[in-house]
């Protein structure tokens, strides 16, 4: 009896882990944001003359929008959509310039921005964005903003905010309008690295459920069959 | 009687700039050289003073903001009129911008200084 129940246990994990393996796609998978995940320092380039720093405002929160590094070595932790909503953050952050920001806030902000994640959502809108710093206020290149939720019925408000930055999705090809309208109400899994927007608290219980995004996204996957296929392909 | 009224105006400007040179400056001391040269040539009774310039950016709402949408033409449309360099002649430090050099306001939404009258 024992052994059959150690049996059962071990074939549930096996499960488990295959089915983490193979990117079998599912509900709101993922667990809770690791303690004790890397944080990589940011890749960064110019792109079409643009500094990494965009050409104004925050440029500490700039550079991390702008990295484009893919994982901590190609890696992204699974977490679940229902965990990053419930990240909190130090209400003194919000629309404080970085620089300006304590040591004890950067050290709690720390802790979970800068840690390359995986989650599965509903991607409820998208939006082209206006011109913005980051992105040196280029007409040409700018955010797509998109809403993740946990539910297709649910409304902006209960969703995370993730953006595609103009630096990620020149080396995306199939990252266009079209694709994204088509991604509309489908089930998504969305990997990029978490950053903390503290520039937007009045877009809360609004537009956005948290100011925790995941910004940059380095890679889209929709569920084609019971399996996560990349939008690239 | 003495009446005042303050009016909220979106304005969206657009040019070729150096991609590293903030162009949200540049487009509040365009901004300033436009009303400058605008209440120049005004000779009626009225008195503009411009309390606040903060450059909008991240928005997450609109008012096209639907599901699917996307505001491509959102930069450019909305122009009612464009000026060119030479129709802004007067400086950042006319009536008009030497009524806002009063100091930084509060920051903007992308922590950028808001220029505000003291």
């Amino acid at each position: 009896m024992r052994r059959a129940g150690r049996l059962v246990i071990l074939v549930g994990a096996l499960i488990a882990l295959l089915a983490a393996c193979t990117g079998t796609a599912g509900g709101d998978t993922g667990g809770a944001l690791p303690s004790n995940a890397n944080h990589p320092q940011p890749k960064e380039e110019t792109f079409q003359g643009c500094p990494p720093g965009g050409d104004g405002g925050d440029q500490t929160l700039n550079i991390k929008k702008n990295r484009i590094d893919d994982g901590d070595n190609g890696q992204f932790t699974d977490v679940s959509l229902t965990n990053l909503l419930a990240l909190t953050w130090p209400k003194d952050v919000q629309r404080v310039a970085r620089d300006n920001w304590s040591a004890s806030d950067n050290a709690t902000i720390a802790q979970s921005e800068g840690i390359a994640v995986r989650t599965v959502g509903y991607l409820l809108a998208y939006r082209h964005e206006g011109t913005e710093s980051p992105n040196c206020h280029s007409v040409d290149y700018r955010d797509f903003h998109m809403w993740l939720a946990v539910n297709p019925t649910d409304s902006k408000a209960d969703a995370m905010v993730v953006e595609v930055t103009p630096r990620v999705n020149a080396i995306r090809s199939g990252w266009t309008s079209s694709t994204f309208s088509s991604l509309v109400g489908q089930q998504v899994r969305i990997s990029g690295w978490l950053l903390m927007d503290q520039e937007h608290p009045e877009q809360l219980g609004q537009t956005r459920a948290t100011l925790w995004e995941i910004h940059p996204i380095m890679h889209i996957e929709v569920d084609q069959g019971g399996n996560w296929t990349s939008v690239d392909s | 009687m003495k009446k005042g009224v303050s009016l909220r105006v979106q304005v969206y400007i657009e040019g070729e700039d150096t991609p590293a040179n903030d162009f949200a400056k540049t487009g509040q001391n365009f901004l300033l050289q436009v009303l400058a040269a605008g209440m120049k040539g005004y000779t009626g009774p009225y008195l503009l003073g411009v309390k606040q310039i903060m450059p909008l950016e991240g928005s997450d709402d609109g008012d096209d903001d639907s599901n699917n949408s996307d505001t491509e033409d959102d930069a450019s449309s909305g122009f009612l009129a464009s000026w060119s360099g030479t129709n802004s002649t007067a400086s950042a430090s006319g009536p008009a911008g030497s009524a806002h050099s009063g100091g930084t306001g509060p920051s903007g939404p992308s922590g950028e200084p808001a220029q505000e009258l003291p």
